[in-house]
Parts: C-alpha cells; sequence; structure tokens
C-alpha cells in the first residue's frame, strides 16, 4: 500500500496489486495525474490496482467522484476502489453499480485498542470472543454489504487476535494497524498551533516531515502517530489464514 | 431547534425539562450485559454505572415523565456488535418498543438493519458513530430508515450548514456542548473503561459520586503550570482512554531541533485529562438556527444533575437571544458572558466550531 507515487515506484518487491490513494485524510487524496501514473507503473510490472479512499466531506466527496469517474474511462483490469465512507460507497452503488468494491478498514469494526491486552486475562469468555470479532461479520449485515457491491473486507492485524467463522473474504493489514483518526490533526497543531486547540487549520503536509511515538507505561505497545492518525505495530500474523478467510495481504512497507 | 439533554433517571428527566429541554436521551446497562461483556463493551459507548441506568423498569419511568410533559425518549444503542449479541439486542429493541422509546440512537449498520427488520415504528437516529460528514452518506442512512443523522462533532460550521440544507426531511442533529474530543467517534476505537476492569473500586465509587467531575472542575482553575503538572502526573495520566499522558518522542529527517521541540510542547497539551474537557459551540447557535437544525445535543450522561441542568438553562438563554437578535456579533457576545455567569470561567480554547476554521475556504480543500 502507497500513499506517494515516488514510493511506489521505488519499491522493487514482489506483489500482486498495489494499493495506492489515502484512507485517513482527503487533503492527501492523490491527483488525478498521480493516479494515471501509479496506474501504467503497476501495469508495466504486472500489478492490479486498487485506488484507496478516505472519509470525506461534502467537498471531499466531489474529489473522490471526480477521480473515480476519470478512472472509470480508461479502467485497468483487475480495478477495485477501497472505500471507507458510507457515501462513497451510496455513490458508487447507485452510479457505478458493476465496480469491484472492497470496504475499508475505517468501516470493518474491530476493537483496535492496545490497552485491551491490559485486561486480557480477566475477560470473561463471551467479552474476549468480541473483542476479537467485527461487527461487519454479523451474517445480516454480510448479505446487505453484498447486495450494495462489497466484494471484500478490510482488516487490521489487532494484537488479541482475530476470530471469524463466516463473513465475505478479507484483507489483512500489517505491519500497522490503525487505532484513532481525527480531522484535528495532531502534527499540524504541533508545528504550526492554532489559537483554538479544536481547530481542524490549514495544512503544511506537516505529516511528511515527522516520525512521532507516544509510549505510556499503561500502553502495551507504543503508539506511531502519523499525521492525523494513531497505529500500532504488529509483525506477528495469525496462524492460519486461509480459516479466517483472509485471501489478501496487505503489506504497508511505510506508515499511511 | 430543540435541546437534547442526557438524563440516567425519571428525577433527572423531570429537571432538565423544567430547565428547557425539549428532548432527552439515555442508556441502558443491564447488570447480565455487564458480566458477559464487561463495561468495556458496553451497549452503549458510555461504560459507566453512572452513565447508565440499569433495567428497562427505569427508562420506562423516565419515558412516562417525559411523555407526561410531552417531550420524546431516545434510546442511546450506538455501539458496535458483534454476531453473538444480536439475541441479547433483539431483546433490547423489544424491551424498548416496550417502554415507548422514541427513537433509537444507532451507529451499526447491523443494528439498523435489524431494528427495520423487527418492524420498528418509531424513529431510527443515526449515531455520530455512524460518521455522516457528507450529504450523499445522510441519503444512505435515510434510504435505510433514518429519520435524524448526528453530524459528527469535526464537522465545521459551513460544513454542517450545508448538510442541513441538502437534507431534505432528515433531521439533523450537531453537538453544542462538553466534552469534545479530538478523534472521530465513529473511527475512534481505543477501549474506554479499562481502568475500571483492572481496579473497579478506586473508580466506581468516586465516579458514582461525581468526585471526578468536581475534581476536573476544580483543577482547571488552577494555574496553567501546576494543572499541566498534576495532568502528567503517574495518577492523572493514566486516566482516560484517548489522552493518556505520553511521553513523546519526535524525529524528523530534516526539521530542525527548534520546531521538533515545538511539536513536542504543543502534542504535550493535546495529550492529557484536559483535553477538551468544556467544549462548547454555543457561538455557532446563530448560524444554525438559520441554516435549519433541528436538535443540539449536550454530551455528559455521567455529569451530575446540577451540571446538566445549567448546561440546558444556559443553551436556552442562548437560543431564545439567538432567534431574536438580527446582529451575529452581538449574539455571540451574549453568549460569552453568558457562559461566563453560568459556569464562572471565560469559555476556553475548546471551541466546536472554531472562528478560525470559518475563514478556510473548504470547497478549495
Amino acid at each position: 500500500m502507497f500513499s506517494r507515487l515516488g514510493e511506489l515506484q521505488a519499491w522493487e518487491d514482489k506483489c500482486d496489486r498495489v494499493y495506492f490513494g489515502h484512507e485517513f485524510c482527503q487533503r492527501l487524496i492523490p491527483s488525478g495525474e498521480s493516479i494515471r501514473q501509479a496506474i501504467d507503473h503497476c501495469a508495466e510490472k504486472g500489478w492490479q490496482f486498487s485506488l484507496i479512499t478516505p472519509f470525506v466531506t461534502s467537498a471531499g466527496i466531489a474529489v473522490v467522484q471526480e477521480r473515480i469517474a476519470a478512472l472509470l474511462e480508461h479502467a485497468p483490469d483487475g480495478l477495485e476502489i477501497v472505500v471507507n465512507d458510507f457515501g462513497v460507497l451510496n455513490w458508487l452503488h447507485r452510479e457505478h453499480p458493476s465496480v469491484t468494491i472492497a470496504l475499508g478498514r475505517l468501516l470493518t469494526k474491530q476493537k483496535r485498542g492496545p490497552r485491551i491486552m491490559r485486561i486480557a486475562d480477566r475477560l470473561p469468555r463471551n467479552a474476549r470472543a468480541h473483542f476479537q470479532r467485527s461487527n461487519i461479520d454479523a451474517a445480516h449485515l454480510t448479505a446487505f454489504l453484498t447486495e450494495m457491491g462489497v466484494q471484500r473486507i478490510e482488516l487490521d492485524n489487532i494484537l488479541q487476535g482475530i476470530q471469524r467463522d463466516s463473513g465475505m473474504q478479507a484483507s489483512l493489514y500489517y505491519p500497522y494497524a490503525y487505532v484513532s483518526t481525527t480531522r484535528l490533526c495532531l502534527l499540524m497543531n504541533g508545528e504550526h498551533p492554532n489559537k483554538n486547540l479544536r481547530s481542524i487549520g490549514t495544512c503544511h503536509r506537516e505529516c511528511r516531515r515527522y516520525d512521532v511515538t507516544l509510549t505510556h507505561a499503561d500502553m502495551p505497545v507504543p503508539l506511531k502517530l502519523h499525521g492525523n492518525t494513531q497505529f500500532f505495530r504488529n509483525d506477528k500474523l495469525p496462524k492460519d489464514l486461509a480459516a479466517l478467510n483472509i485471501t489478501r495481504l496487505v503489506y504497508e512497507p511505510h506508515l499511511p | 431547534m430543540k435541546i437534547l439533554s442526557p438524563a440516567v433517571s425519571a428525577h433527572e428527566v423531570e429537571a432538565v425539562i423544567a430547565a428547557g429541554a425539549g428532548e432527552i436521551y439515555c442508556g441502558v446497562m443491564p447488570d447480565a450485559w455487564r458480566k458477559a461483556y464487561t463495561n468495556v463493551a458496553s451497549p452503549n459507548r458510555r461504560e459507566w454505572e453512572v452513565s447508565n441506568m440499569t433495567d428497562f423498569e427505569a427508562l420506562a419511568d423516565a419515558v412516562n415523565r417525559a411523555h407526561d410533559k410531552g417531550v420524546p425518549v431516545f434510546l442511546t444503542l450506538n455501539a458496535l456488535y458483534t454476531e453473538a449479541q444480536y439475541p441479547e439486542l433483539r431483546h433490547f429493541v423489544e424491551k424498548a418498543d416496550a417502554c415507548g422509546v422514541d427513537a433509537l440512537i444507532i451507529a451499526d449498520l447491523g443494528l439498523l438493519l435489524l431494528a427495520r427488520d423487527m418492524g420498528w415504528k418509531r424513529d431510527l437516529h443515526i449515531s455520530t458513530g455512524g460518521t455522516a460528514f457528507n450529504t450523499e452518506t445522510v441519503d444512505f442512512y435515510r434510504n435505510l430508515g433514518a429519520a435524524r443523522v448526528i453530524i459528527p462533532r469535526q464537522n465545521r460550521l459551513s460544513e454542517i450548514a450545508h448538510i442541513a440544507q441538502h437534507a431534505g426531511d432528515t433531521e439533523i442533529e450537531t453537538f453544542i456542548l462538553n466534552r469534545g474530543c479530538k478523534n472521530i467517534d465513529g473511527f475512534c476505537t481505543f477501549h474506554h473503561g479499562v481502568n475500571e476492569v483492572r481496579i473497579p473500586l478506586w473508580w466506581r465509587l468516586p465516579k458514582k459520586l461525581h468526585w471526578d467531575y468536581y475534581l476536573l472542575n476544580w483543577m482547571k482553575r488552577l494555574p496553567a503550570p501546576v494543572r499541566d503538572r498534576i495532568a502528567h502526573s503517574p495518577i492523572f495520566g493514566s486516566v482516560g482512554a484517548c489522552f493518556l499522558s505520553y511521553d513523546i518522542d519526535v524525529a524528523s529527517d530534516d526539521a530542525p531541533e527548534s520546531k521538533r521541540e515545538t511539536v513536542h510542547t504543543n502534542l504535550r497539551r493535546n495529550f492529557n485529562l484536559f483535553t477538551g474537557l468544556d467544549t462548547c459551540g454555543a457561538c455557532g447557535l446563530w448560524d444554525m438556527l438559520r441554516a435549519g437544525v433541528d436538535s443540539l445535543k449536550i454530551v455528559g450522561r455521567s455529569n451530575p444533575l446540577d451540571k446538566k441542568v445549567k448546561d440546558v438553562a444556559f443553551l436556552a438563554a442562548c437560543m431564545e437571544r439567538a432567534a431574536n437578535m438580527d446582529d451575529k456579533a452581538e449574539f455571540v457576545n451574549f453568549a460569552k458572558r453568558c457562559y461566563r455567569k453560568t459556569y464562572g470561567f471565560p469559555c476556553d480554547k475548546w471551541c466546536y466550531f472554531p472562528e478560525e476554521d470559518s475563514q478556510i475556504e473548504w470547497d478549495a480543500l
């Protein structure tokens, strides 16, 4: 998965498919030209292409719509759109019902917070199972999403482990799992503090300049603050991916 | 435009209605649910006993008292649920129906579909956890039967106004007072209530007596350096879910040391228990009234009753003025004066709808 064209073009390792775009910030939606270059690069390498889109405001959704509409004019084989906003899903289902859709990890709810590990040994059996599962695997919800054109769901590699015994095929992101995100970008407010602590403010791409690590005795693993989003790292993959119907691993060489 | 107040008992319902609340919301966490899933997996995202009723009899009582005054009551069921919880959720929806609850507040698409399939006849409200940042998402939920959508607390006034004007007959609700978390509710996966599981006695009693509220209310009046030291002390630094007082390491390939220090200092003030404590959006009332926003949500089911009543009375006074003042600047001045008079301190730097954001041309992204 790549959010910057330069990083994608520098990638030398093997892969079958590339995710390109951003999940967490509409200011980082790639330009139409970047998307075109990314597709050309993937075609050259024989990689399939997924455009990954963020949650968006009404202004942001117009940008996503414009990018997808342009993309569909010369859609590469195997094109897939990863959706992290129900408005984008609604629009795709209405306007482009034949597009292949993956439901992004912002919309597949898992209890990702690492602090659950501090009480893991005190949790009753039901609670432990609850925290290892996603809401999205409820059978009636899977059926609804299938009707909406969703063919795959995106999951994070959470510390407490994953349980699935039904649901649609899934992707698993690693090594970085997201914990929380915001529009009130913490890094932006770090370098250019706003007068008001809840301002969204003006972006200077601070996320591209800093690598911030947050540690605390109560937090079992360090958190990485990257722009507006907090992540943790988990390199340990589940043992039996097939049994969990995880059919794709999404490797993040850099923090998204 | 109505004021939506939290309440945790029939007594509180009567008090906040008397102060001017036009709508009430409540949560119920039965003991059986708590035993099976712990408070961390609360059915309504508020983990404390003090934030919830413990049975549906209490809810029925609250609903009856509110209905006597012609005020609707909404039940918050805005957590995210896994398959095994659905039999219990079915029971929740049936009980809510029997209690005469006027709407369910829902975040999980699965529960929305369940309520619809069960033939729920009254309203369905989409919680802020539904992350409706744009008009298409409002349309998505409307198609699924939602009567109201609660806009995430990170949308700006101009964005809320845009949504309200394109919402058709779907009602729009916004946040207006108290804990203005910096994270997006529907996308945040930090766990609340972990400390209650780890050290229950240390947490439950003070919460029940609202000591945490009174202590914070006192501490926020201390000089900033003293407050900062307390906030980063071992005890207080572990309070909360998403604002632990972290050790912060800032690295950069190209930023000079002085810039990294600035980032460190400013991040530090964002991670402590005072983060977003007394957020207020009253200055935005004038615009919201004219934009067609239908309801204003006060956060704080766990707050003591005197705080809840104070919040409703403050907003009622502001709403009355907002409706009758032609000059927005004059109204904003009134709201700020009224805030200081009501709470005893000036409104802080935690504004729901900061003026500086209104200077940004959002359409330009």
